[in-house]
């Protein structure tokens, strides 16, 4: 019983576990915006920081509003900090106002260039805490000169940029925060999962239409089919879930020069194809051999498009492709490869599960057709 | 006015930012699986139903 079933028990528990967790376990605190990103120069220069996930921060202002209390203002012990590639030094500030409402922080700077040679920059922006952790957002504000800021010194702090690493945890368990993808990050485990169904269930299907190239039995030949008909459900759900996450990440439902997006479109098409040519075919076993030679014809194809051609191309958004990095560098953290992995095994059982139900149901027809 | 212009546009983007609540596309994500997956279960269901009638 449990060694017949051993697929439909790793979907249930690893779905169980990854939506679960997924849903439930919290983002690190981050930084989600900053105004103004264009900065002139000068002395007292206010920079509103929106802070997400961050709790900790109104203790700390709390904390310190019992202290010192001005005007509703009050200071927190912690220390804002602008750091850039092309400048050595930082510049730094202790002056924060916690406003109170969004988790808003307001950051007072000395931003003087004075007569130092102090390029004009991008920075990347970090709040550093009483505990040593950081909170940060990279390049995101541009300093420049201001053309009356030319006497006296900067307030550029000397200081190693070295120990500023934002890699370290704040909670023990958590989900990265990146900039644009916030909270839509956990859709790895919902939507990225769906395409390795679908290629996992293809993959199979080519392997079962070369089985039948072989041996000619139409058993081989129906578990193709009903491998590649669930793989298309799974290459439907992908496509409807990334328009949705593209829309509120990329701001289009369809960004049309993503060549993943374009590849795809291509393989859904001869994947559909596959099913016009199905159709219109009545004997079984020309069915089966015409079908299976070109389920075999179309997945490398399909392949080629979805995962060698937007790797090469220089524009994709998509990670692992071009410009963006990919899986194994930065993007996939320890927490979140607790949950990818099992998401990825889980999706597959779930949708080879399915495709198991077809298969039966085919088989069922065909005997009573046979009958 | 230049400046005061992109600023009064940073500071709507930031207001933006801060309403927009990416949660709701990891929920949409999920009931767009959970109602595909149901669509496609009807179907089989439906199958199955047509197999028991030819079989009565």
């Amino acid at each position: 019983m449990m060694r017949k079933h051993w697929y439909k028990w790793v979907a249930a528990i690893c779905l169980l576990y990854v939506i679960l967790g997924g849903l439930f376990l919290p983002l690190k605190p981050g930084i989600t915006a900053i105004t103004p990103v264009k900065l002139l120069s000068g002395n007292d220069i206010a920079i509103k920081l929106n802070v997400y996930n961050a709790p900790w921060l109104k203790e700390n202002a709390l904390k310190a509003s019992e202290l010192n209390t001005q005007n509703g203002s009050f200071q927190i012990p912690a220390k804002v900090i602008l750091v850039s590639k092309g400048v050595k030094g930082r510049w730094e500030t202790a002056k924060i106002d916690f406003s109170g409402n969004h988790g808003q922080v307001i950051a007072h700077f000395d931003l003087t260039m004075g007569k130092d040679k102090i390029p004009n920059e991008y920075y990347s922006i970090f709040i550093e805490l009483s505990n040593g952790k950081f909170l940060g957002m990279p390049d995101a504000l541009f300093l420049e000169r201001n053309p009356s800021d030319s006497m006296g010194t900067s307030q550029l702090v000397l200081k190693s940029n070295e120990n500023i690493n934002t890699n370290r945890e704040v909670f023990e368990m958590s989900f990265p925060n990146r900039v644009v993808l916030n909270e839509s990050v956990r859709n790895l485990f919902y939507h990225v999962p769906m395409w390795f169904a679908m290629l996992a269930l293809l993959g199979m299907a080519a392997w079962y239409a070369i089985k039948y190239l072989r041996f000619s039995q139409l058993s081989d030949d129906v578990m193709a089919d009903s491998l590649i008909r669930v793989g298309i459900l799974a290459g439907i759900l992908g496509c409807i879930t990334g328009a949705t996450w593209a829309r509120v990440t990329w701001q289009s439902w369809w960004p049309a020069y993503d060549p993943k997006l374009n590849g795809v479109a291509i393989g859904m098409t001869m994947y559909i194809a596959y099913l016009l040519l199905r159709s219109t075919l009545s004997d079984p076993y020309q069915r089966a051999r015409i079908t299976s030679v070109y389920s075999v014809f179309i997945f490398p194809i399909f392949i080629a498009l979805i995962v060698i051609m937007p790797k090469l191309s220089p524009n994709s958004l998509h990670p692992g492709s071009g410009g963006t990095v990919g899986f194994n560098k930065y993007d996939l953290d320890s927490t979140m490869r607790l949950f990818f992995y099992p998401a990825v095994i889980g999706w597959i059982a779930l949708f080879y599960w399915i495709a198991n139900l077809r298969l039966r149901i085919a088989h069922l027809t065909e005997k009573q057709l046979n009958e | 006015m230049k400046t005061s212009m992109s600023e009064q546009f940073d500071a709507n983007a930031a207001e933006l930012l801060a309403q927009h609540n990416l949660m709701n596309a990891v929920y949409g994500v999920l009931v767009i699986i959970f109602v595909g997956i149901l669509f496609y279960l009807i179907r089989l269901d439906r199958k199955i139903s047509r197999l028991e009638k030819n079989q009565s």
